[in-house]
């Protein structure tokens, strides 16, 4: 069962040719990290799914196939987070800026004024919800982006490059609720040159050039030493460990986990 | 530099004003005003003068931040009454005036600390609508100001990094001379320009994705239905101007 | 130039900041958002001016009462690379932004272009970037044009802001290696701030962590990093390469050394699990 099927995508873009015949499946349910070069196409292609650039080719999001007739249903069902938090607040309150969503869809009030408490719990972010979100510090920012994304359940989520300016505390609130709603039947797409952020995921898929370079479970893609380095991408540094120590027959696969690591080395 | 803190913003607490309708406390603007300007006798004055000062108290918004406004157009009130003497104007006249003024300053204040400028323009929309016959853009209008309302602050704070930026390779707006305020304006504008370009895009993207449609109807889950208070309120505004005109005619 | 914070105050931003940067030195200063790092780095240049007490840069002294011709005097001295790369270019040509600052510095005219051509080097930019709108560059390029626009007029001391955040790899392996370099052959004090603290572990010697305002711990990487504790204690996250040393002696009471390289790092295991 796909969340995402993408078929014969082809999108030019100034006479180039960004994406030509381009496949991808995203499975339901999983965390799927799309990594790439800058210029590698990644950005384009979630303007693509949500519709903000017109390309040819068959996309089906959620079972829907993506046309101007079926774009407002589909942005329904898929949350986004991009990158310039500034650049996507429209309100003067967090709690308004939670809200635009729903209000958007016509919701009744006090099932709005709900929900806002409900996400505003489950992210830690009471506290913040009368302050002026520009005055809000990175982290914090992007949770905020992050609850207005989430509020009206999505299936699916995409972060683009959205993990990349926040500090620790925000970020492992982030990755646990995110965790958990991919536990309740979410799909996450995370796009990103920071392959630090393939921990969290199951899959990968690396993009360069407008085509697929590499794509499959994360054990099976992170091996792959040289490509990444020929992208000029640095693999996790957990990855580098188990690689190198694979090479010296000290651990036989990738570990992702530190402490599992240590304790594997010295049994 | 520019401090975004001098503009009368919203100021949130809880009480009775912050929670009337933003619809009803335009009408009691455009109310006020007319009474103001009809009022020219002093005691009048100061009896709404001193009606002001309660309902600035019944705000709940800190007497400081109505002083920060007042403050801040101390050289406009400079301004009027050195004008008016010098046209001859006795002191009687310019006391008026002057009280006048920043009686409206204090009112238009209670507006804009007890409201948040998206609640703003939504009363703005409403005061507007019935010009929707002529077809004229009432929500996109409304929209327009809600997001310069909500961007002022935002784009006070990059002037002023970029303005740093400047100052640290050697123009310093601040501390030059004509010639390099003017070098340092210029050079502003170009990044500003660059920058809202960018911002205007993703915002409208942003928007877009979140299923903002200018045409479709939306909640406005902040926003309070008409209530008894609001009824209550414009009523004295109507009763109040009034009974100032009926005195006016009747002398 | 050695720069000496004697018990400067700003507002609530800044309390009662009293270190010294020494000359010469690659030196981080890393801490939570809002913890005041900025602040402390623009009043290196002179962009903030102290409430109380007053730093000292070389012969510089800023305080709540300075002059403007010393000023910039001052900033003819210290290159500031702002996080946001995009707010700190004002002119349409490569050529333009890299020369404005030299322009108002008052470079001699015949030696602008030979420092332009300089200072794109430096960055490991090509000169055909001279005459290329510096608004189409991509990030990474963008981040270089700033460095490059500072280093144009030669300052003793460079500060930068966060410069890695949202870079890709390979410019952040080359900003290391201009960091390096700006060290080694011009001995230029060099202080960055950042929250990636893995990006400061591989470049600088000494590091200053803040808190609300406060210097709160400060010494060689080592010493300050090896601190996981503390450091989260103020949102600090400790590179993996010292995580690592600290956790397998914590676990196993090994004690594998700190490294600032992961192939030294696996020399060390391979040692030690033998």
């Amino acid at each position: 069962m796909n969340a995402i099927m993408i078929r014969d995508l082809c999108f030019k873009y100034d006479d180039k040719m960004i994406f030509d015949h381009f496949n991808l499946d995203i499975k339901k349910g999983s965390w799927a990290t799309i990594a790439g070069p800058n210029g590698s196409g990644k950005s384009t292609l979630v303007k693509i799914l949500l519709g903000l650039l017109k390309s040819e080719g068959t996309i089906i999001i959620n079972e829907l196939t993506l046309t101007h007739v079926t774009i407002e249903h589909i942005r329904e069902s898929v949350g986004v987070v991009f990158d310039n938090p500034d650049n996507q607040f429209v309100s003067e309150t967090v709690a308004d800026e939670i809200a635009f969503k729903l209000e958007n869809l016509g919701v009744e009030k006090a099932k709005i004024r709900q929900d806002i408490m409900d996400i505003a719990n489950l992210l830690d972010i009471k506290h913040l919800l009368n302050k002026e979100p520009h005055k809000l510090n990175n982290g914090e920012k992007q949770l905020v982006i992050l609850a207005s994304a989430l509020i009206n359940k999505p299936k699916v989520l995409i972060l683009d490059e959205a993990l990349s300016r926040i500090d620790i505390i925000s970020r492992e609130i982030i990755l646990k609720v995110l965790a958990d709603y991919q536990s309740a039947g979410m799909t996450i797409i995370n796009i990103t040159h920071n392959l630090e952020d393939t921990i969290y995921s199951d899959d990968v898929v690396v993009l360069n050039d407008g085509q697929i370079v590499l794509n499959g479970s994360k054990e099976e893609v992170l091996v792959n030493e040289k490509i990444f380095s020929d992208l000029g991408l640095e693999l996790p540094f957990m990855v580098q460990l188990s690689l190198k120590l694979k090479f010296y027959n000290l651990v036989d696969k990738l570990i992702f986990n530190m402490e599992e690591m240590v304790d594997l080395l010295w049994k | 530099m520019l401090n975004s803190m001098a503009i009368g913003r919203y100021y949130k607490a809880e009480s009775k004003i912050h929670d009337m309708n933003p619809f009803a406390k335009l009408i009691c603007i455009i109310l006020f005003v007319a009474l103001s300007m009809i009022s020219n006798d002093i005691k009048l004055n100061l009896t709404i003068s001193i009606i002001v000062i309660l309902v600035m108290g019944l705000s709940h918004v800190p007497l400081r931040l109505y002083y920060k406004t007042i403050f801040g157009m101390r050289l406009l009130i400079i301004f009027i009454i050195i004008i008016n003497f010098l046209i001859g104007a006795n002191y009687i006249e310019i006391t008026l005036l002057v009280l006048r003024l920043i009686t409206l300053v204090l009112y238009t204040s209670i507006l804009t600390l007890t409201t948040p400028p998206s609640e703003i323009a939504y009363g703005l929309e409403q005061l507007l609508s019935p010009l929707k016959i002529i077809k004229l853009p009432v929500s996109k209008l409304a929209l327009s100001i809600s997001l310069a309302l909500r961007f002022i602050p935002t784009i006070i704070d990059q002037s002023n990094r970029i303005l740093k930026a400047q100052a640290s390779r050697g123009i310093d707006f601040q501390n030059s001379d004509i010639k390099g305020k003017l070098v340092a304006v210029k050079s502003l504008l170009l990044p500003m320009f660059v920058l809202s370009f960018k911002r205007a895009e993703d915002l409208g993207e942003a928007m877009e994705v979140r299923l903002y449609n200018i045409d479709k109807p939306r909640t406005n889950y902040r926003v309070n239905r008409w209530r008894f208070f609001d009824t209550y309120i414009v009523v004295m505004h109507l009763a109040m101007l009034t009974v100032v005109i009926a005195r006016m005619i009747i002398k | 130039m050695e720069i000496k914070f004697n018990d400067v105050s700003y507002k609530t931003i800044l309390k009662n900041i009293d270190i010294k940067f020494l000359d010469g030195q690659i030196i981080g200063l890393t801490g939570s958002s809002g913890s005041g790092k900025t602040t402390l780095v623009e009043m290196i240049d002179a962009l903030v001016l102290p409430t109380s007490g007053n730093v000292l840069i070389g012969n510089y002294k800023v305080d709540n009462k300075v002059k403007l011709k010393n000023i910039n005097d001052l900033r003819f001295n210290v290159g500031l690379v702002f996080e946001n790369s995009e707010e700190q270019i004002f002119n349409t040509t490569v050529y333009n932004e890299i020369s404005f600052g030299m322009r108002y510095f008052k470079y001699k005219t015949d030696q602008i272009e030979k420092h332009v051509k300089d200072s794109l080097n430096m960055v490991g930019l090509s000169e055909d970037y001279m005459h290329k709108n510096p608004f189409n560059l991509s990030h990474g390029e963008t981040k270089k044009l700033a460095i490059a626009s500072v280093l144009a007029f030669n300052p003793e001391i460079l500060i930068l802001d966060e410069p890695v955040v949202a870079l890709d790899n390979r410019s952040k392996k080359n900003l290391i290696k201009i960091i390096r370099a700006l060290k080694a052959r011009y001995n230029k004090t060099i202080i960055i701030v950042s929250q990636d603290t893995d990006f400061l572990h591989k470049v600088v010697d000494y590091v200053f962590v803040m808190a609300d305002g406060q210097i709160v711990m400060e010494g060689t990487k080592y010493d300050v990093f090896a601190k996981e504790a503390e450091l989260l204690n103020y949102n600090v996250k400790t590179p993996q390469l010292i995580a690592f040393s600290n956790l397998v002696l914590a676990k196993k009471g090994i004690k594998i050394g700190y490294r600032d390289e992961i192939n030294d790092l696996i020399k060390d295991v391979y040692r030690y699990v033998k």
